[in-house]
């Protein structure tokens, strides 16, 4: 996992550097996702901080809102470690909720939870309480693996 | 003869009312419940339906967990950081030195055990005559005494009011009263001083979960309880114990009498009990407070896997409250089964209690008015709000509001707002405004209270009154 976010983020500034745009794939994919906060809907800010990678699942994120790492046995096996380290002290570990919500089921406590997106953007900008923004612990890369985890406890 | 005069106009009042008035006027009165259906629950009407918001005052704390004022009118905010610092913000500012720094009174490293998220610097309270004594207390988990909690008074030089320097610390420092501590959970928390000038000291059961000490009955044991003492008359000691503290005789040595005496002579013998206490049947009483517009005491004992319990004594209180546990958990049994149990009258009521999202094993998770740790800010009484206790919620960010409601003659417990903040504490300004404040920390995703995130320190104020370039704590939009 750490060799591909590595390779991936040089890939990235290699980009950058020849000059092109990350956020036009060819034209066809060029929308980028807003993000918001799950509270209150004000956009959130997913730039990348200084040292953190823009890995290839990081940069198609932000572009169409697809998670690559869904269904990638090596970022599931990644997303596990974190969701063990972060979220099973309140989801518990097959994610059924005790602190903080079921992750598997159909309800969701906020709408866009149905979605990588909304997913996304409660793990990353936090919502309500002890469901801190995890973007302070977690990089965007690792956050799109632990949504990668939980959509393989779901199945 | 002044009772005389009271009852004769007692006669004569009842004399002239209506038996109807006199029984409606005795249902309105503010009482705490007798029966667990007079036990609020959310969601509920709180008199005046206030609004309110959460504005900052200043940020950059290292795990806040307590709020206090030295009552001196310097306006000083005192922030407690559970690293083992006590932070002043001055006019809105945070100085950058600690008025009080644990870590670093002991050559061998912080003074202050922070290993697991409930351990640290818990409190801090200044004495009524502060601006006399420069006495202050403070409440911690000790790592030179493995855990166990200490309460220490130290004394400020005059010449260096915000800062007490670690030789001045450990000149002064006076230890008050150490605790054996079992575990490293359920350790807080809050110290205050009560309208009566005496020290009040929450000390939770001791942890684990479920109480497996049974420290919540046991009078033998500090844990479990509010303790109740008397900083200023022990002479050589370090306190006394309060005449009208409800165990203060009751371990007294004596000789032993067995006839003549009566049954309330004899349940008045206790002899392993500690006079400290206060109250009792406690298991995470973590903050409490004072109503500063009448002296009630509100206490908000941090709840087990189901259910969030708020207490209230009068100020007329004498002491000795059973609140139940580990028998009950607010109206519920303890083990909580199910829905409907059949459940035995015991202790003293809560005044109000709140879910957590699964209020009961297997049931149907709440959409709404649940919480998972109850932390008490304090009581308000400014913008429409009335003897109005806050609640902060660790787990859910909401704010509970707890009031009677003389209208309906019950108390009554409602979400007043939503937010994305984990309270861990409050206190109040110096004009009795309650303050918060959150952290960033949590059980596995704990990094220590000086790497997490930093928390901040938050007024309470009515939504109407927000200053327009204010920073208000985000909330969800959608409360009902």
């Amino acid at each position: 996992m750490m060799g591909r976010v590595v390779k991936a983020g040089l890939l990235a500034v290699g980009l950058l550097v020849a000059g092109l745009p990350l956020s036009s794939g060819g034209g066809e994919a060029s929308a980028q996702v807003v993000f918001r906060h799950p509270l209150d809907d004000r956009p959130l800010d997913v730039e990348l901080p200084e040292g953190e990678a823009a890995t290839e699942a990081v940069r198609r994120f932000h572009e169409t809102g697809e998670n690559l790492y869904v269904g990638d046995p090596e970022a599931v096996a990644e997303g596990k470690r974190l969701y063990q380290r972060f979220c099973q002290a309140c989801h518990l570990p097959d994610a059924a909720g005790r602190i903080g919500p079921n992750l598997v089921d159909e309800a969701f406590k906020y709408p866009r939870n149905g979605t990588d997106v909304g997913y996304f953007e409660t793990i990353h900008g936090g919502a309500a309480g002890a469901m801190q923004a995890f973007g302070n612990r977690l990089g965007q890369d690792e956050i799109l693996a632990v949504i990668a985890y939980i959509h393989s406890l779901a199945e | 003869m002044k009772w005389l005069s009271s009852l004769v106009g007692a006669a004569l009042l009842a004399l002239c009312l209506p038996e109807s008035a006199t029984v409606v006027a005795q249902a309105a009165a503010q009482e705490v419940p007798q029966t667990a259906d007079q036990v609020a629950k959310p969601p509920g009407d709180i008199p005046g339906s206030p609004r309110i918001a959460l504005v900052k005052v200043a940020d950059g704390f290292a795990d806040p967990v307590g709020v206090s004022t030295a009552g001196d009118g310097s306006g000083r905010i005192f922030v407690v950081e559970r690293v083992g610092r006590v932070r002043v913000v001055r006019d809105g500012q945070l100085l950058e030195e600690p008025f009080l720094d644990l870590t670093s009174i002991n050559p061998l490293g912080t003074d202050v055990q922070t290993g697991f998220v409930e351990q640290g610097l818990f409190s801090i309270a200044f004495h009524p005559e502060f601006e006399r004594n420069g006495h202050f207390f403070v409440h911690y988990t000790s790592l030179p005494f493995n855990g166990d909690n200490m309460i220490v008074r130290f004394t400020v030089d005059p010449e260096s009011p915000d800062a007490v320097t670690a030789e001045r610390a450990n000149e002064t420092a006076r230890v008050i009263l150490r605790v054996d501590q079992p575990w490293y959970n359920h350790n807080g928390g809050q110290i205050a001083f009560g309208p009566d000038g005496y020290l009040y000291i929450a000390i939770g059961d001791g942890g684990w979960e479920g109480d497996p000490l049974e420290a919540g009955q046991d009078l033998g044991t500090m844990l479990g309880k509010i303790l109740r003492i008397d900083v200023d008359g022990g002479g050589d000691r370090p306190y006394a114990i309060p005449d009208g503290n409800p165990y203060a005789d009751a371990s007294d040595e004596r000789l032993m009498n067995l006839f003549g005496i009566t049954e309330e002579e004899f349940a008045k013998i206790k002899i392993r009990s500690k006079p400290e206490i206060w109250a009792y049947g406690l298991r995470n009483p973590y903050q409490f407070s004072f109503d500063p517009a009448n002296g009630d005491l509100f206490i908000a004992d941090v709840g087990q896997n189901h259910w969030e319990e708020i207490n209230w004594q009068p100020a007329r209180s004498t002491g000795g409250e059973n609140y139940g546990w580990s028998i009950k958990m607010g109206t519920h049994c303890f083990p909580l089964t199910g829905p409907n149990q059949d459940c035995p009258e015991f202790g003293v009521l809560p005044v109000a209690e709140y879910p957590h999202e699964v209020p009961y094993p297997d049931a149907e998770p709440l959409q709404d008015h649940f919480g998972c740790s109850a932390q008490g800010l304090g009581v308000a009484n400014y913008g429409g709000m009335e003897h109005l206790y806050l609640v902060g919620d660790w787990c859910s960010g909401r704010v509970f509001g707890v009031a009677w409601n003389a209208d309906m003659g019950r108390w009554q417990i409602d979400t007043l707002t939503q937010t994305s903040l984990q309270f861990t504490g409050g206190g109040y300004d110096e004009d009795g405004t309650v303050l918060a404040v959150n952290c960033v920390c949590f059980y596995l995703t704990d990094a220590g209270p000086q790497e997490n995130p930093p928390g901040a320190l938050w007024r309470v104020m009515a939504a109407d009154n927000v200053p327009q370039d204010a920073e208000v704590a985000t909330t969800v939009q959608t409360v009902e």
